[in-house]
């Protein structure tokens, strides 16, 4: 399998981010990888319906909203990747019988767009200064059908006959796998490979958020 | 005294088994609960599979439907694919259904379907740009505990295996489509995705294959699915704990080590149909 020579295949596209967009809720933020945008808003933590109360920890609420229509199964998969990650980053148990609603809106897909949404609400996080145990970098890579690894790619790139395509997040500690997706058909060491040079690129993601909460607080 | 201890502390009484490498029902960390597999028990289904995983029971059925075809994808049929979680299944659904359980089991095994290539859409044309076969494969969970991606992988890998379809013949003049329901030709199935679950215990331990009460106490999951011997066609961890790459590639391994199993059971299952007819 070939590396990343090439300087621009192996880098993430720009990201621009504005946190407190939106008046309402109690942390927001939009993302845009490349023209990849997405939008992310966080209340809580705040009163939760009795049916879904928890004992023990916060209920997390997530809702992704797509462009147009109504939430598919698509959506549904997206949402339960975004909760499972929200989990394990909030210190879910110190907030007991409160719910942290997270609402993800479409606004442009074009390409890594369950990266971009991931990085997105852990800007809204951050923006809602919710104490969290570590924030989280999503990296979405392809390998084409040559065999060339690409980060980032777009959405013309993924739409080609790909061999696969596969997004990580990692955390900011040990930049260790918290959630992953990869799908096609690869080698054990293809996807070493991927694993590896995702986990570099999110040292990028990670300086981007020092960047935009520097912005913002100064 | 076990049962009381289980009772009031579940995560204490799992780490104390888990110490000593193996789980409370005797298996060990790498071991998966027996599973039986029975094609062709539905009738009137085009084809179909009946899993048990341990207690996890899940019941595949394959319709095939004559369409017309996509305009879009004039030279293709159509699959679509179902996962319900029955409520009969388990009690903890009643009063708070986890919304995004089922629909992401279905996107999940949608995913599968593509991008496995077990089946070519093609195969699944019957006259370019006029007729098609629509494949609906509905999945239904009839005993939840546990692990039921697996569970559900197995049985529709095992129904598509076990489906036949009419012969179809047309009219040239009249243009009139006539089904032969006796001479009947099975599926062409290319590849033969396998599936295992891992979860992860107390943010260390990982274990194969766990059963309802395992996955409540879990801080996380990773499913890894075969494509062939070296090949892998699906990697899925949806959050929870953190895991290393090294472990990441442990349960590639492990999968990898699951799959003889898996198609043994498969090809033998089939045999026995075969034997029958």
């Amino acid at each position: 399998m070939m590396l990343p020579t090439g300087s621009e295949q192996c880098q993430l596209r720009k990201m621009l981010g504005e946190l407190s967009r939106l008046s309402q809720p109690d942390g927001s933020a939009m993302l845009c990888q490349g023209t990849s945008t997405s939008l992310a808003a966080v209340y809580g933590p705040r009163d939760v319906r009795i049916s879904k109360e928890l004992v023990d920890r916060a209920t997390m609420d997530i809702v992704y909203k797509p462009k147009t229509g109504l939430p598919g199964n698509d959506a549904r998969f997206l949402e339960r990747i975004i909760r499972s990650t929200c989990e394990n980053m909030i210190l879910v148990k110190q907030h007991p019988r409160t719910s942290i609603d997270v609402i993800v809106q479409e606004m442009q897909d074009s390409g890594s767009y369950l990266s971009c949404c991931l990085n997105a609400v852990t800007l809204a996080l951050l923006d809602a200064c919710l104490p969290l145990k570590y924030t989280v970098a999503a990296v979405t890579c392809i390998i084409n059908r040559e065999g060339e690894l690409h980060l980032d790619p777009t959405k013309s790139q993924e739409a080609e006959l790909n061999q696969a395509h596969m997004t990580f997040v990692f955390d900011s500690i040990d930049r260790n796998v918290i959630a992953c997706y990869a799908q096609g058909c690869y080698t054990t060491q293809q996807y070493h490979t991927c694993l590896m040079a995702c986990q570099a690129a999110s040292k990028e993601v990670f300086s981007y958020y020092r960047e935009a909460l520097t912005k913002k607080l100064t | 005294m076990a049962v009381d201890f289980k009772t009031s502390l579940p995560f204490e009484y799992y780490s104390r088994f888990l110490e000593q490498d193996v789980r409370p029902d005797g298996r060990d960390l790498g071991g998966i609960r027996p599973t039986t597999l029975n094609v062709g028990s539905i009738d009137t289904a085009d084809g179909s599979a009946l899993v048990k995983l341990g207690n996890t029971c899940i019941l595949c059925g394959i319709k095939a439907e004559m369409v017309a075809s996509n305009p879009e994808t004039p030279e293709q049929g159509i699959v679509d694919s179902s996962v319900s979680l029955l409520p009969m299944s388990t009690p903890q659904f009643r009063d708070r259904p986890p919304v995004d359980l089922a629909p992401s089991c279905t996107h999940f095994i949608e995913q599968l379907l593509t991008c496995s290539g077990c089946l070519d859409l093609k195969d699944l044309c019957i006259e370019k740009g006029k007729h098609a076969w629509n494949l609906h494969c509905d999945l239904m969970c009839l005993d939840y505990d546990g692990n039921v991606l697996d569970a559900c992988c197995l049985a529709l890998i095992a129904a598509l295996k076990n489906t036949v379809l009419p012969k179809v013949t047309i009219d040239e003049e009249s243009g009139t489509v006539k089904l032969d329901a006796k001479e009947k030709h099975p599926l062409s199935v290319n590849a033969v995705p396998v599936s295992t679950t891992l979860a992860i215990f107390a943010d260390k331990v990982l274990f194969v294959d766990p059963t309802q009460e395992e996955e409540s106490l879990a801080t996380g999951f990773i499913t890894v699915v075969t494509k062939d011997d070296d090949h892998i066609c699906m990697t899925y961890k949806p959050g929870g704990s953190s895991v290393q790459p090294s472990q990441m590639q442990d349960c590639i391994k492990r999968s990898q080590h699951r799959r003889p199993e898996v198609l043994q059971l498969i090809r033998q299952a089939l045999l026995t149909v075969e034997a029958e007819r």
